[in-house]
């Protein structure tokens, strides 16, 4: 992860979303792939699909967003989290 | 509307001899044939209650078994052939009437896209269709036939066939296939069942066919909406256990085990969230038909009676 770069969704618009009790669940139509997302997932996903930020941004956001005992404690699993949507094809750096 | 029942022996075998015998089963067409004598009786027993189309009707598949030629194999081996196909090796005459069923099968997972197909058992109460997905050995075949002779409605014991768009789960009431050990359970459990001949040796093992209820083969074109979703896994020696599964989990298993999903993309992930959208989502392991029995009832809330007359479900 560069720490300096602007994380967004490149195919946002072909994301297809459902959710259940806090779990949600994606469908990529240009991959075909489907994934199971927790909520930080998705929150951090929906928060680039509305606009590019950069990891620390995002890290601030999702801190203000989620409840107090579930903030992230570090930038640590913010930096894994991109890494990993990234790997899914779901989000790219630029 | 003339059924399977209604053609003598004779009748019965000058049409699985010639051109093919056109049953419909649910939504789909299927032509069955054969040139071997010994399967005219089996197959007039196992599709019996089935309705017979016009001969002339195109049908989705055409499944038979012959004699293979003698350039394709050694003298006296059987082939399966699909559309006039030969399909897959040559085998040996004792199995035919397994490898028949495995053929219609194989049409039916791989052909009729215009359906999601999921890898699951169905059998449906007025209240509703319960999915039951697993690996093979999780005793989904067993359950099935059970459920089928307890006021349960046989939908298939093979596929659920949903048209995307929607949460309908369609009948295609097929005989039941049962293995090893499964077959003396079904024919202690339900002694009016009725079991085509036992093949042994397969690469299955053991395997006899159940013949679908005459009820459920009758009501063939009634969907029923999705309910439940049950992922069944027979441990033996263990007492049941049951747990909520999310919808995501359901949704995603369900999807490994689909043939299409990948297949039909965006309309295949709507559909099956449709489905798991409105079911309650369960797994059970258990190590009795008796407990697996249970297990349904309390999933559905629907009463399921241990013993059907005559019948002992407790092994």
């Amino acid at each position: 992860v560069v720490a300096s770069a602007t994380w967004y969704v490149p195919h946002a618009a072909f994301l297809r979303w459902r959710e259940w009790d806090g779990e949600f669940v994606l469908y990529h139509e240009l991959s075909g792939d489907t994934h199971r997302l927790n909520i930080l997932a998705a929150s951090a996903l929906r928060m680039l699909i509305a606009e590019p930020m950069s990891a620390e941004l995002l890290s601030m956001r999702l801190a203000r967003a989620q409840s107090p005992e579930s903030r992230p404690q570090s930038p640590e699993p913010i930096a894994d989290l991109l890494s990993r949507l990234s790997a899914l094809g779901l989000i790219d750096a630029q | 509307m003339i059924l399977v029942r209604s053609l003598g022996r004779t009748e019965l075998a000058r049409r699985l001899c010639g051109r093919g015998l056109p049953i419909w089963c649910g939504p789909l067409l299927m032509r069955v044939g054969t040139t071997l004598s010994e399967l005219v009786e089996p197959i007039g027993l196992l599709y019996a209650d089935y309705l017979l189309a016009p001969t002339d009707e195109l049908p989705d598949f055409d499944a038979r078994v012959d004699v293979a030629p003698r350039w394709r194999t050694i003298v006296g081996r059987v082939e399966t052939v699909i559309d006039g196909r030969a399909a897959f090796e040559p085998f040996r005459r004792e199995h035919a009437l397994p490898m028949l069923e495995w053929a219609m099968n194989w049409c039916v997972f791989t052909r009729p896209h215009q359906y999601l197909l999921l890898h699951s058992a169905v059998v449906a109460r007025p209240e509703g269709g319960l999915l039951m997905s697993g690996e093979p050995g999780a005793g989904k075949s067993t359950l099935t036939a059970a459920l089928a002779f307890r006021d349960w409605r046989l939908l298939s014991d093979e596929v659920a066939m949903i048209p995307p768009g929607t949460r309908h789960l369609l009948p295609l009431p097929r005989p039941i296939g049962l293995k090893n050990d499964s077959i003396d359970i079904i024919r202690t459990d339900v002694p009016t069942a009725v079991i085509g001949p036992a093949t042994a040796n397969t690469k299955k093992g053991t395997v006899a066919h159940v013949r679908a209820p005459a009820a459920s083969v009758a009501q063939a074109n009634e969907p029923a909406e999705a309910k439940w979703v049950l992922f069944p896994r027979f441990v033996p020696g263990m007492s049941a256990e049951i747990r909520r599964v999310s919808r995501g989990d359901a949704l995603l298993r369900l999807g490994v085990q689909s043939f299409n999903y990948s297949t039909l993309g965006v309309d295949g992930f709507e559909t099956l969230a449709d489905v798991v959208d409105g079911c309650e989502c369960f797994e059970m392991r258990y190590g009795s038909l008796a407990d697996a029995l249970l297990c349904v009832q309390e999933v559905t809330g629907v009463a399921v009676p241990l013993v059907v007359p005559g019948g002992d479900a407790t092994r």
